[in-house]
């Protein structure tokens, strides 16, 4: 049996150990290894090795600034720390130097993380940008060592289920229910609502699940946060099985994400290790599992009953509701289904209590949103900001704008089965209500720009070629009514696009939508009809005049 | 679905009783367990290669599976694949965050450099080129993942040094 505070001061000494030395913080999120994180740690760890210097090369997730991967921060005792970005293994030497040697840095360095110590760097927190963001799910990205328990825990990590198990399970759902976290896969539907469905269930065997396949084209934020920060979706999760008298936890992850995987793996390793799981928690009489269910790659098990037919080991067909997952889930057995984002904020929302987090964020969308940019924008990357700002602030402040003097087109929210916005709405707010109604939705938060020279029909042909691809093909409305959308779609790229074709799209659209069995077939002609319903004229160039706009059809040139 | 391989290729030197024994080693922990079926495919393919009938026959007979619910879900899964692929799995993002960034131009780029079409594996085996729909490296589009490995902002004129660096035999 072990108490929470006994885990506390080992990682305290252990934190406070690294904090007295140099410590060298290398990106290493897949935003970080899709530049060489891997050799620029190689580089940092041989450097400081062949030089006999004190310092601490340190993994860490993501800070949020993707685009200048890899990200290196090198903090010194007692000194901000200095940024520094687009790292290759060749300038690790003069890194080095710079920072470690020399007791001035250059303007070799992006800035430093805070004041800048007379140095006469740029703070980088007080970047327009950067100074929007709200670390609330990210508070400890990019600082920690995502393998490391320790330095999570140090960070306060276990402290909300230490309070939750410390409290009856009615009062934890009470506290979840208060703060107004709403669920962050899509549905916005309130998740300490969603808990007492659960709660109430018959029987003595019931689940969660963690939504964590993010099969979406454009969303990246469940990944990340993954990889950079496991022990805080996990801890979500062991507080979500409490409050609901769960047994079991399933993490459904797409083996394609290698390294979420790998991370998620070793930290329920980790908690096993730490009392954490398994019986009789921090000594209370909470006894509770988590599994990590990998599942091949299928955009379709990410809809829950069909994520459900996933953990079972079967092909992700969805199931027809009701009975609801609530009643009748995985393994026949009462099942809550939440996103990764949504379990993220429940550690620290028990933590620090339901009123700091309803603090955040707007009257009815609270705390933040965990924004993926990407596109012709200047710094695409994953953001925290809160809810609320407009899509113009997301856009040019936090994103810098649209790059080499290009101008908006149009934004495309929440992934493929979300829909367009014109340059027209950018100042409509970012939450859970003011984008209904426009066409697009929050989604999970992917917002892919597009500028002026994209093809806004060639474009919605890549998401229902996506969703066309993913339908998994058990009800004929979606099966069929995907393909014959994209055939459609694939005659006016090709210049054989006839004027009866925008009807034919729109009356296929409606079938999709009344008759699918679940969310895929029932949403994926909304980039369709959101795109006809601002870029109408571009359509009609394309099947009157045989003309695309922008130039990038081929027109049956080709 | 992933698309099938072109030509016939011997991607492991291993007699095939060798990779029987190694296949039951594979799925023995897992033994009677029908919810393991997709975990059990995934591990076979990342030591094999890809699933084998003889893969998928042991599958069926130690988790206690009719072989064809194995069957369903190896064609379910993007990418859980029947037949023999390269060594190596290059996979060209396609997603909407590269097509606006020069996917296109970067699959054209990996095509050109391996001469081989998406789908398809080189004749020495060793690359076997497919399209995604999303990588989740968005903000590095245009991206690519040799196997695990994702790579991004890529050059098309990069192709050969990512490649070079990325597939170590």
């Amino acid at each position: 049996m072990t108490d929470l505070r006994t885990l506390q001061e080992a990682a305290k000494v252990k934190w406070e150990t690294l904090e007295k030395g140099t410590r060298i913080l290398v990106g290493d999120a897949d935003c970080g290894r899709a530049m060489g994180s891997q050799r620029v740690l190689a580089a940092f760890r041989k450097e400081v090795e062949q030089r006999h210097l004190s310092a601490t090369v340190v993994p860490v997730g993501c800070l949020g600034m993707c685009s200048s991967e890899v990200l290196v921060r090198v903090i010194k005792p007692g000194k901000p720390a200095i940024v520094y970005g687009a790292v290759t293994p060749t300038r690790v030497p003069a890194i080095i130097e710079d920072a470690m040697i020399s007791d001035r840095p250059r303007d070799m360095a992006l800035g430093t993380w805070g004041p800048s110590n007379g140095w006469g760097l740029p703070n980088l927190l007080e970047d327009p940008g950067l100074k929007l963001q709200t670390r609330i799910a990210t508070l400890d990205c990019g600082t920690i060592d995502p393998w490391d328990i320790d330095h999570y825990i140090a960070q306060g990590g276990y402290t909300g289920l230490a309070r939750a198990l410390g409290m009856t399970p009615k009062e934890v759902l009470e506290e979840v229910k208060s703060s107004g976290l709403r669920g962050r896969g899509g549905a916005a539907f309130p998740v300490g609502r969603k808990w007492e469905f659960l709660a109430g269930a018959p029987g003595p065997v019931r689940y969660v699940a963690c939504n964590a396949e993010e099969g979406d084209p454009g969303a990246y934020n469940d990944r990340r946060l993954m990889e950079s920060n496991p022990h805080m979706v996990l801890e979500g999760v062991t507080i979500g099985g409490y409050a609901t008298g769960s047994v079991k936890g399933f993490i459904h992850v797409r083996t394609e994400s290698a390294l979420s995987v790998a991370r998620m793996r070793r930290a329920v390793e980790q908690m096993y290790a730490h009392n954490l799981l398994g019986k009789n928690i921090l000594g209370s009489s909470f006894s509770y599992d988590i599994e990590i269910k990998e599942t091949g790659e299928a955009y379709e098990c990410g809809e829950e009953t069909a994520l459900m037919e996933s953990v079972e080991g079967k092909r992700g067909f969805p199931r027809a509701r009701p009975p609801f997952p609530a009643q009748v889930g995985i393994f026949g057995k009462p099942t809550n289904v939440n996103n990764v984002k949504s379990y993220a904020y429940v550690p620290i929302i028990m933590a620090r209590g339901a009123q700091w987090y309803a603090s955040y964020g707007t009257e009815k969308s609270k705390g933040t949103i965990l924004l993926c940019l990407s596109g012709n924008i200047a710094r695409p990357g994953l953001s925290e900001v809160p809810m609320g700002i407009t899509l113009r602030q997301a856009i040019e402040v936090v994103g810098g704008g649209i790059p080499n003097g290009k101008a908006l087109k149009a934004m495309q929210l929440g992934g493929p089965l979300g829909g367009f916005l014109p340059p027209a709405s950018l100042d409509t707010p970012l939450d859970f209500d003011s984008l209904a109604g426009t066409g697009a939705m929050l989604g999970s938060g992917g917002i892919v720009v597009l500028d002026q020279d994209v093809c806004i029909v060639q474009f919605t042909r890549l998401l229902l070629a996506f969703a066309q691809k993913e339908s998994c093909g058990k009800c004929i409305p979606c099966r069929v009514g995907t393909k014959r959308t994209l055939d459609i779609y694939d005659a006016i790229v090709h210049g054989r696009g006839r004027p009866e074709h925008l009807d034919q799209i729109l009356q296929l659209a409606q079938t999709l939508t009344s008759g699918s069995l679940c969310g895929l077939g029932q949403l994926a002609p909304t980039p369709l009809r959101a795109s006809l319903r601002y870029f109408k004229e571009e359509y009609e160039a394309h099947v009157m005049d045989k003309r695309c706009p922008t130039g990038q059809c081929d027109m049956g040139k080709e | 679905m992933s698309p099938q391989g072109q030509q016939p290729i011997t991607a492991k030197d291993v007699p095939e009783t060798g990779l029987e024994a190694q296949v039951r080693e594979i799925i023995a922990p897992l033994a009677g367990r029908k919810d393991a079926v997709i975990l059990a495919l995934e591990r076979i393919q990342e030591h094999l290669g890809y699933v084998s009938e003889a893969a998928a026959r042991e599958v069926s007979r130690t988790l206690g599976v009719s072989p064809n619910h194995v069957y369903g879900v190896v064609s379910f899964y993007g990418d859980l694949r029947a037949r023999p692929h390269g060594e190596h799995t290059i996979r060209v993002c396609m997603g909407p965050a590269c097509h606006v960034r020069g996917a296109q131009r970067l699959l054209r780029a990996v095509e050109d450099h391996l001469g081989v079409p998406a789908g398809g594996t080189t004749p020495d085996g060793r690359y076997f080129v497919e399209t995604v729909s999303c990588l989740g490296t968005c903000a590095n589009a245009p991206a690519m993942a040799v196997d695990t490995a994702p790579v991004g902002s890529v050059a098309p004129e990069k192709v050969g040094d990512a490649l070079e660096r990325e597939a170590q035999p």
